[in-house]
């Protein structure tokens, strides 16, 4: 392994210990409880404050989990407009409660979950998605086709971390 | 060519370059004085719609002295000398504009003196209100009223003196002190609150807010509920501009403290969806 491999190594070492690994201070529980709180209003303009909040704020992974996990408890108007955020905050740990909502009675719903796919679906929710633009209803049609070509579309390249770990493994075996 | 003539050449360029810069120092200072002191003559009866172009050495002499105090200063005198003479409205607007930038402490008792005119208050606090320094703010402080100090409180009521402006001069002022974010100005504009004249108490609630102090943020949150009804609006939209300034200044909890005043169940909807949205920012702050 030479040496750029190994500066390579430390930078990620770095990196992922100076990523937030989840709602680690007490602001961001207080922060996490007052966004559940509002997601959960049944005022509607405090709900889009939350929604918004769901989309824009308190980041990391933890907190998207904490957000997706509200999914199942609400009502359909509601659940489309959190799927919504959750595609919009474009955090795939969401994906597992989005796919879940597939599942669901009301049309309105799943076609939310097949259109949020399109920003943290992944090519494994290709066949899913091409069942739907097939079979759906035409809501679904449409919500699936339009993810597609934007999954297909963000397959073209490669992320950059992705190359990174790519050159990585070329590094570990010369 | 010869290093001899290398030499000679080196030379001549460098006089050239010196003779350059020391033209150019020639300029610089006070600029081009007979023309300067044409401008200066043109403005004493100067007013709009005459040729704007007749002052620009004025402009001229601003841009050359920067970096120079002494012709600053003078340029400064000249200036005051158009604004405390007998000149029209236009050239008095004119040279407080000038002020703006050259003005120092020297000008304020000559702006402060135009604070009470209904003409030219506003271009004397277009001047004061950007102008570093304490002496600035303590001009425009002193048209507010003064409240007394602690000992008087011994014999009752505390010693409020009249302001000596009124109406929209009035107003004006406080809403410069509120753009200096002027703290001194606190116990004056807490007294104003209560002022009869609705539009002195909402100045009076926006420059607290502005100011943005924890002290600015305690007189405002005694005062919302008790606030008639005409003045909620203005007390409630002050009070989230006052905790925005206090999270900025790293003053969470007093932040807090207003949001949750405008979370209640009395304040309109669109207050309560912006304290909540403040609250938020709160906890995102810790």
């Amino acid at each position: 392994m030479n040496r750029s491999c190994v500066l390579a190594a430390c930078f990620w070492l770095m990196a992922l210990g100076g990523l937030p690994a989840g709602p680690a201070r007490a602001g961001d529980d207080e922060l996490l409880g007052m966004i559940v709180e509002l997601v959960g209003s049944p005022d509607a303009d405090m709900r889009l404050l939350g929604l918004q909040q769901v989309r824009e704020e308190a980041p990391g992974k933890a907190a998207t989990r904490r957000f997706a996990a509200l999914l199942p408890d609400l009502g359909p108007a509601v659940q489309v407009q959190l799927i919504d955020a959750l595609g919009d905050r474009g955090d795939d740990t969401a994906r597992p409660g989005v796919l879940a909502m597939l599942a669901v009675e009301t049309e309105a719903v799943r076609a939310a979950a097949l259109r949020a796919l399109a920003r943290i679906g992944t090519a494994d929710d290709g066949p899913a998605l091409a069942r739907m633009a097939a079979s759906g209803s035409d809501m679904e049609r449409e919500a699936a086709r339009g993810s597609l070509r934007r999954l297909r579309a963000r397959g073209r390249r490669t992320p950059w971390s992705k190359r990174w770990r790519m050159r990585m493994r070329r590094c570990g075996s010369s | 060519m010869t290093s001899k003539a290398i030499g000679i050449l080196t030379l001549a360029a460098g006089l050239a370059a010196l003779g350059g810069v020391n033209v150019f120092a020639e300029e610089g200072g006070a600029g081009d004085p007979p023309a300067l002191d044409k401008a200066f003559e043109t403005l004493q009866t100067y007013d709009w719609g005459a040729d704007r172009s007749l002052l620009n050495p004025i402009d001229e002499a601003i841009i050359a002295t920067h970096g120079d105090a002494a012709a600053r200063q003078a340029l400064e005198a000249k200036l005051l000398a158009v604004v405390t003479g007998e000149t029209t409205r236009a050239a008095k607007d004119f040279a407080c504009r000038k002020l703006r930038t050259v003005g120092t402490a020297d000008s304020v008792p000559a702006l402060a003196a135009l604070l009470p005119d209904e003409e030219l208050s506003h271009m004397a606090r277009f001047v004061l209100e950007r102008m570093p320094g304490e002496e600035a703010a303590a001009a425009m402080r002193k048209t507010l009223p003064q409240v007394g100090r602690r000992f008087l409180w011994v014999f009752g009521k505390r010693r409020v003196t009249q302001s000596t402006l009124d109406g929209d001069l009035e107003i004006g002022v406080i809403g410069s002190l509120g753009a200096r974010r002027d703290a001194k100005s606190i116990a004056s504009l807490t007294v104003l609150l209560a002022d009869e004249d609705a539009g002195v108490a909402c100045a009076a609630a926006g420059s607290l807010g502005l100011i943005g102090t924890p002290a600015a943020a305690k007189a405002l949150g005694d005062f919302a509920p008790t606030a008639i009804e005409s003045l909620k609006p203005a007390v409630a939209d002050a009070c989230l501009v006052c905790a925005e300034n206090l999270l900025a200044d790293g003053h969470a909890s007093d932040a807090r403290a207003l949001y949750e005043l405008l979370k209640t169940e009395d304040q309109p909807k669109h207050i309560q969806v912006a304290a909540t949205k403040g609250l938020l920012a709160v906890a995102a702050r810790k």
